[in-house]
């Protein structure tokens, strides 16, 4: 047990991301013993007799009629089907689709919604309207249920996971803090969309003109920058506290209930994000099904044009504060490494894993001004892994970039050497400076051609742009080190209010 | 105990805007595809499969393909076992774009995840004519998909979400097996040998080549 913690701990030091996969197979370990690893085995090889079985049965166009299910369904299906089954007769009374995926989802909210159409609603008016109304009509309709359904789910991250959570004292109010971040506050603004949305429903349940609502409504949303920022950090906090046990037990058991649909805290924190990149979609299939002279005809292209600006402002600040994020993760040596342009930097162009000549692995960081080089350590056992700047760190504006080709040794001796028996070296670059710093050049790996390619074109971008803008004006630095920081103390000021809010709740 | 252990996977799909991700999702989610109205939105989803005792959840991830969302998006990404790169066989630019813009993206954010890469909308190559009169592309031809495949060292599959469910489901199937593969390789790298990791990354591809060609002909005989 110990020795694979040690191993998983040694590997996960290289890169967060990894971290974040080895520690499931870490738990998948746990779980399954020696036996599991043949049941796994098992799959592989059983994994052909479905495909073979597939081949045999035609696709036919009437797939909802129950008659055909014996030969769709391969004989290893069945199994599972009866459970389903047996699951699906529990929830509803009404018969179901015979379909494994349908009765799984059942039991759930998708199926719900998704399953239900604006005609379904209405009772037999909607021959009088065209196909492109009545298309309409359904994308508002998937407007408004799609709201319902976020108000849903958020209320119940709240009520399932954050106060529980909270009572039973299973995390800090602090750590809960972070992790949900302003999502409480979210819920009131949807609230409000829905109640305007089902305001505008008029005779047959139609509704007429939309564009000027969500011209009204779209402007909260900029509610989305604080809570979309913070996810950043949320995301690495929630990793670290489900080493936890206490906090993993309970996660695995509310995954596993019904309430759930099997989707975890992750899926939840995360659906404002993914809901708030859905407006323009929506917005756009509206517009499809407008006709011209529609009393929407203008509205709904100023909507769109709204939604995009607010999207835009959430993604440059989600930006930032990932920028912020990593740079908060550095740990410096020498006070000489704290350079001005790794503070000044407003976002992170790529990070990875690359080589070094000793056959090191260093984890990169190409911030909007600098090259840094690191090495990934961690903390203690639950501490978040944080990453120890090696050398200097490199201006980008006074940066060398240089190709090395495959094949050939290097012509510092010292790759062939790192890579014993290895006399090709494939996949290199060299990167120097000669700033005011020290001069010091480095030869570094990509594990692919692909790899090294982007690393190498993310470095020609921040090369020119740094020089460009060196070349334009240094006044602005100051400002700019400045603009991160308003949005920190919106995250404060938010953080408080929600603390505010949440108390009554306890 | 054993018996009911669950295997979770996480697949995310990406790729150009409107090139046919959330229809293929929809489809699979509901083995069909709808008749009177497509949704627009897919709603992150859990899928149950079951083959002898192993039970894998599959954790469905759309995302927006759409550029203004390339700082956003990446909160889609973590923990992901498989990505699905999808591309639209009538727009050729959304190939180009595999190698241009997502791989370097999956690269960054997701280094140790397997990758497959799915052309959508197949049908559009059954009526060239009617095809070339309405657009001025000619659609993506079979071979085009598989070399961009290979440049990316992925597996190839086609599917048809309008007209070919089953396509749909084969997909997710293999990338089922995928997840499974290298969960089965993650923890066997753990318990095991470095001499052994090498013979299990090894093992691991010819399987994989195995389904495609399967996959392949499969497409051939639904076509």
């Amino acid at each position: 047990m110990e020795p694979e913690e040690t191993e998983v701990d040694l590997s996960s030091s290289w890169s967060p991301i990894t971290r974040e996969r080895l520690l499931t197979c870490a738990n998948l370990s746990d779980f399954a013993g020696e036996e599991d690893d043949f049941p796994i085995s098992d799959h592989m090889q059983d994994s052909e007799g479905p495909c073979n079985k597939r081949v045999k049965p035609v696709d036919k166009g009437a797939s909802v009629t129950g008659i055909i299910t014996p030969v769709k369904t391969p004989a290893l299906k069945r199994l599972g089907q009866s459970i389903q089954r047996s699951i699906s007769f529990r929830t509803e009374a009404r018969p179901l689709p015979p379909m494994p995926r349908s009765r799984q989802k059942a039991s759930s909210f998708p199926r719900r919604r998704s399953s239900q159409l604006w005609s379904d609603t209405v009772d037999n008016m909607s021959h009088e309207l065209s196909t492109k109304e009545i298309k309409r009509q359904e994308v508002i309709y998937e407007l408004t249920q799609g709201e319902k359904q976020l108000i849903e789910d958020l209320s119940l991250v709240k009520k399932v996971y954050y106060e529980p959570m909270l009572k039973l004292d299973i995390m800090t109010e602090s750590e809960l803090g972070q992790i949900f971040g302003t999502l409480d506050s979210l819920i009131p603004l949807h609230e409000d969309l829905l109640v305007r949305l089902e305001g505008l429903r008029g005779a047959e349940k139609t509704v007429q003109e939309v564009g000027p609502t969500m011209m009204d409504w779209f402007p909260c949303l900029e509610a989305y920058i604080t809570y979309c920022c913070n996810q950043v950090g949320a995301k690495a906090l929630l990793d670290q506290k489900k080493q936890d046990k206490r906090v993993e037990q309970f996660l695995r058991l509310c995954q596993e209930s019904s309430f759930s649909r099997k989707l975890d805290l992750w899926n939840f924190l995360d659906l404002p994000r993914s809901r708030l990149v859905k407006y323009p979609l929506l917005l756009k299939e509206i517009q499809k099904s407008t006709p011209l002279d529609h009393p929407d005809e203008d509205a709904l292209p100023q909507a769109m044009e709204l939604i995009q600006r607010i999207i835009t402002e959430v993604n440059l600040k989600t930006g930032e504060a990932e920028c912020q994020f990593y740079r908060r993760g550095l740990c410096y040596a020498e006070d000489s490494q704290r350079v001005a342009e790794i503070q000044a930097s407003r976002f992170l162009y790529c990070h990875g894993e690359l080589k070094s000549t000793k056959g090191q692995k260093l984890h990169v960081f190409l911030f909007e001004l600098v090259l840094v080089l690191t090495r990934p350590v961690a903390q203690d056992r639950e501490g978040p892994v944080q990453f120890q700047v090696y050398r200097q760190p490199m201006p980008a504006a006074h940066l060398h970039l240089e190709d090395l080709p495959d094949g050939e040794p290097s012509s510092s001796g010292s790759f062939r050497g790192a890579f014993t028996g290895n006399d090709k070296v494939k996949n290199c670059f060299r990167v120097s400076t000669t700033g005011r710093s020290k001069s010091q050049s480095h030869s570094l790996q990509a594990n692919d051609s692909f790899n090294k390619q982007q690393w190498i074109s993310c470095l020609r971008q921040a090369m020119v742009q740094s020089r460009d803008r060196q070349a334009q004006s240094s006044p602005c630095n100051p400002n700019e080190r400045l603009s991160p920081e308003p949005a920190l103390y919106n995250n404060i000021a938010e953080l408080t209010i929600n603390s505010d809010v949440d108390m009554p709740d306890t | 105990m054993d018996h009911h252990h669950d295997l979770k996977c996480k697949i995310v799909v990406v790729g150009d805007t409107q090139c046919g991700k959330t229809s293929l999702l929809n489809v699979f989610a509901k083995d069909s595809f709808p008749e009177n109205y497509v949704p627009t939105v897919f709603e992150n989803y859990t899928a149950s499969f079951e083959v002898d005792t192993l039970r894998v959840e599959l954790s469905l991830w759309d995302t927006s393909g759409s550029p203004y969302y390339d700082n956003v998006r990446p909160l889609s990404y973590p923990d992901a076992d498989a990505v699905l790169i999808c591309f639209d066989i009538g727009r050729p630019e959304t190939l180009e774009n595999v190698l241009r813009k997502w791989k370097g993206e999956i690269e960054e954010f997701c280094p140790n995840t397997k990758i497959l890469l799915v052309g959508c909308k197949s049908d559009l190559r059954a009526d060239l004519a009617t095809f070339v009169q309405l657009s001025n592309d000619i659609p993506s031809s079979y071979d085009q998909g598989s070399n961009m495949a290979k440049l990316i060292s992925a597996p190839y599959i086609e599917c048809s979400a309008q007209q070919s469910e089953n396509s749909v489901r084969d997909i997710f199937h293999i990338a089922t097996l995928a997840c499974v593969s290298k969960n089965n390789k993650s923890v066997k790298r753990i318990k095991s040998s470095r001499a052994t990791k090498r013979t299990s990354r090894v093992s691991s591809r010819p399987e994989l080549d195995s389904h495609l060609h399967k996959t392949k002909a499969k497409t051939c005989t639904v076509m």
